[in-house]
């Protein structure tokens, strides 16, 4: 995967923003390496991999059937971006035509698929290696079920412009979290202790992560709102109950660009939120003008401001761009837990130890099932 | 063991892909027209530096003729302008110059300085027409039939190579078949 | 300017159709009907693909030609027309390429079932391993509790 990402975007096959330095005659030798890397492990493959199943045996219901759901939808999921990508090659290639393939497809193929793997995870948390049964799964799991359904409804009913797939989000979301955290508490009372491992934490985390990360994309990407407008000094625009007053600009000198810098006071209900202070900058080499967004970061939104073009000779009216994105930390944030958690997890010191006859598949956690 | 070679056979598939990829890299931004066999857009322009002048398509019907989208700011436009050039010299097919978003002063200052090859020169000033036509680029150079429909495009820089191979040929056939049917009816 | 902004913006130049010595557009902002006029430009506008810049969409795409096309999509908009006769009237002069949604007609009937197809495949496959897995623990001895403690 990692030598086609460097092929595609090196060797000019595919138009995109992250193609750079496009030179067909590096891609050959790239594609060239690609083709004797990865051919000849494939080849070794055919030709030596044992055909003994590994491991031991697992019923339907099971943790380990959980986990090859999970890996088989995220194969899937991989095989599209995949797919998507070289199909305007493909098509390209057979003669029928120049087509795009955008964000529209992958953003509706990945949301998709995320459902099956959202609806899972919880059952996932809770099932026992080898042998488990779907109504002892589905009983421990009622009340965190009803509980995402309620939070749904509360967003539907707060924010009913959102939509019904932003409240699936929300509900999916708050589905995993709940899950995630209501084992916490199980195991706690099964082991009767305050403390749980550090791999079912590292669990949580990731899980909890993928969460706040769904109620973020869902709440952010119905909720935004982005306005183009022309403004004058003393120009006020109000969005979701912020005010934007613009004061005007003034010239302000950098190390290497002048720019006009415009202040803006934000008010919520009379109290002064905060100031912003973008910037349209002209830089000396080489001459290009770029405009510096001023934002003001927060955990339930962020609001910023970015300067367009004088609209008039003196430079008092200016084309501004104002944006409020609600939550939209949390798709960071949500990202950053799932990366401490996988980190947490891959430190886990089974995988450092030496195995022994005895021990079963590497997949065993510690922690007491009911 | 079959099973086994099937992600080696899928790899190797994937890699004739890329191969193909790699040889028309440098074309890939070309797009085809969607526009060909089917009726050029219809225009109404007026004519360059000539306030009082307006052409339009129905004036062109019955006769073939080309379509040549320039700018005077358009570097390209000005490398290929000796083959426009030759191409009028030969006084084979009728060519429109579409000077498209550009100032009148401009389109006719560079027509006096490298030359007018052009019949008849039309101007686009806010580009509607070279929208219409798909033109994303230029230089682009359209062959309409004596119907008015498009029936081939160039992208960029026209080279004789071009001009013999694809536009000649095919305006011959389109003055034969207009003779036959004059000598038929 | 973005480094992938800066190399398409050289290699558009070969094709001169962005000369930055012509007359500069002035990005007045546009003036809408409704809240709703305004959400359809923007989703129009970023689901169009920009042919000069074509790494970029409608939207964001600096070209002069973008800057033509936005202005169409608005007033095709102010003049009551639906996003399918936008989308269409683009299609008719650029070809698919110009749309990010791949539309569904038979040269992209693969694109959109491969990965509905894909899952199928893998949800039988997963079957018929787990149930080879589930008779293996059937027949296997009884001698390790499932919970795998250690």
């Amino acid at each position: 995967m990692s030598l086609l990402g460097t092929f595609l975007v090196r060797s000019g096959v595919l138009t995109s923003v992250h193609a750079f330095a496009s030179d067909p005659t590096r891609g050959i030798f790239i594609l060239i390496y690609l083709a004797v890397v990865v051919g000849t492990s494939l080849t070794l493959y055919a030709i030596r991999a044992p055909k003994m199943i590994q491991g031991g045996g697992f019923a339907g219901t099971s943790r380990e059937s959980f986990l090859l759901l999970n890996n088989l939808v995220f194969v899937v999921m991989t095989a599209m971006v995949l797919t998507g990508t070289l199909y305007p090659l493909l098509i390209d290639a057979l003669g029928a035509g120049k087509i795009s393939v955008g964000p529209p497809y992958f953003g509706l193929l990945f949301s998709w698929l995320l459902v099956p793997i959202v609806l899972a995870i919880p059952f996932g948390i809770y099932s026992r290696w080898q042998q488990d049964s779907g109504s002892r799964l589905a009983g421990l799991l009622r009340l965190p079920f009803l509980l995402a359904l309620a939070v749904g409804a509360g967003a539907w009913v707060m924010q009913p412009e959102i939509g019904l797939i932003a409240v699936a989000g929300v509900a999916g979301g708050a589905w995993v979290i709940l899950g995630s955290i209501f084992y916490v508490v199980h195991l706690m009372k099964k082991r009767n202790s305050p403390t749980i491992p550090a791999s079912v934490l590292a669990m949580t985390l990731a899980h909890v992560g993928l969460g706040v990360f769904l109620v973020g994309v869902s709440l952010t990407s119905t909720l935004s709102s982005e306005k183009h407008l022309r403004m004058e000094a003393g120009d006020k625009y109000e969005a979701a109950g912020y005010t934007f007053e613009f004061l005007g600009t003034s010239k302000v000198q950098g190390p290497n660009y002048t720019a006009d810098e415009g202040e803006f006071i934000v008010t919520r209900n009379g109290q002064e939120v905060t100031r912003l202070y973008p910037q349209k900058r002209q830089y000396s080499q080489p001459g290009n003008s770029m405009t510096e967004a001023a934002i003001d970061p927060g955990f339930t939104r962020d609001l910023y401001v970015s300067l367009g073009e004088p609209l008039d000779q003196d430079g008092r009216a200016w084309a501004v761009r104002v944006y409020h994105k609600p939550f939209i930390r949390w798709i960071w944030l949500g990202s950053i837990f799932m990366l401490a958690g996988g980190m947490l997890a891959a430190g886990n010191k089974r995988y450092r130890r030496k195995m022994t006859a005895k021990e079963p598949a590497l997949g065993a956690t510690e922690e007491v099932t009911a | 063991m079959s099973s086994r070679i099937v992600p080696l056979l899928g790899f190797l598939l994937l890699v004739v892909l890329l191969m193909f990829g790699l040889n028309i890299a440098d074309q890939k931004t070309n797009l085809p027209s969607p526009l060909i066999n089917k009726p050029a857009p219809a225009f109404d322009l007026q004519v360059l530096a000539k306030p009082g002048e307006r052409m339009s398509k129905e004036s062109l019907l019955g006769k073939p003729y080309l379509v040549n989208f320039w700018g005077s700011w358009c570097v390209t436009c000005r490398a290929e302008h000796p083959v426009v050039t030759q191409l009028a010299k030969l006084d084979a097919v009728y060519i429109v110059g579409l000077n498209f978003r550009d100032e009148t002063e401009d389109a006719v200052a560079w027509l006096q300085k490298w030359g007018d090859p052009y019949d008849v020169s039309l101007s686009d000033f806010d580009g509607r027409v070279s929208i219409d036509f798909g033109v994303y680029a230029a230089p682009e150079t359209f062959l309409v039939d004596p119907a008015g429909t498009i029936v081939f495009k160039h992208l960029g820089q026209l080279t004789w190579e071009i001009v013999e191979n694809e536009i000649l040929p095919r305006v011959a056939k389109m003055d034969a078949n207009s003779s036959n049917k004059g000598t038929g009816s | 300017m973005k480094p992938a902004n800066f190399i398409v913006l050289v290699l558009t130049m070969t094709l001169s159709i962005a000369a930055l010595a012509q007359r500069a557009p002035v990005q007045e902002p546009m003036i809408f009907e409704n809240p709703q006029q305004e959400e359809r430009f923007k989703q129009l506008t970023s689901e169009l693909r920009c042919t000069v810049c074509q790494n970029q969409n409608l939207a964001d795409s600096d070209a002069q030609l973008a800057h033509d096309l936005r202005a169409q999509v608005h007033e095709m908009l102010l003049a009551g027309k639906s996003d399918d006769e936008i989308k269409q009237f683009m299609v008719d002069r650029y070809g698919d390429f110009v749309l990010y949604r791949p539309p569904v007609q038979e040269n992209t009937l693969l694109l959109w079932l491969a990965p509905i197809v894909l899952l199928l495949i893998g949800v039988i496959i997963l079957r018929v391993n787990i149930k080879k897995r589930a008779a293996l623990l059937a027949s296997a001895p009884n001698d390790e509790s499932g919970d795998g403690t250690s």
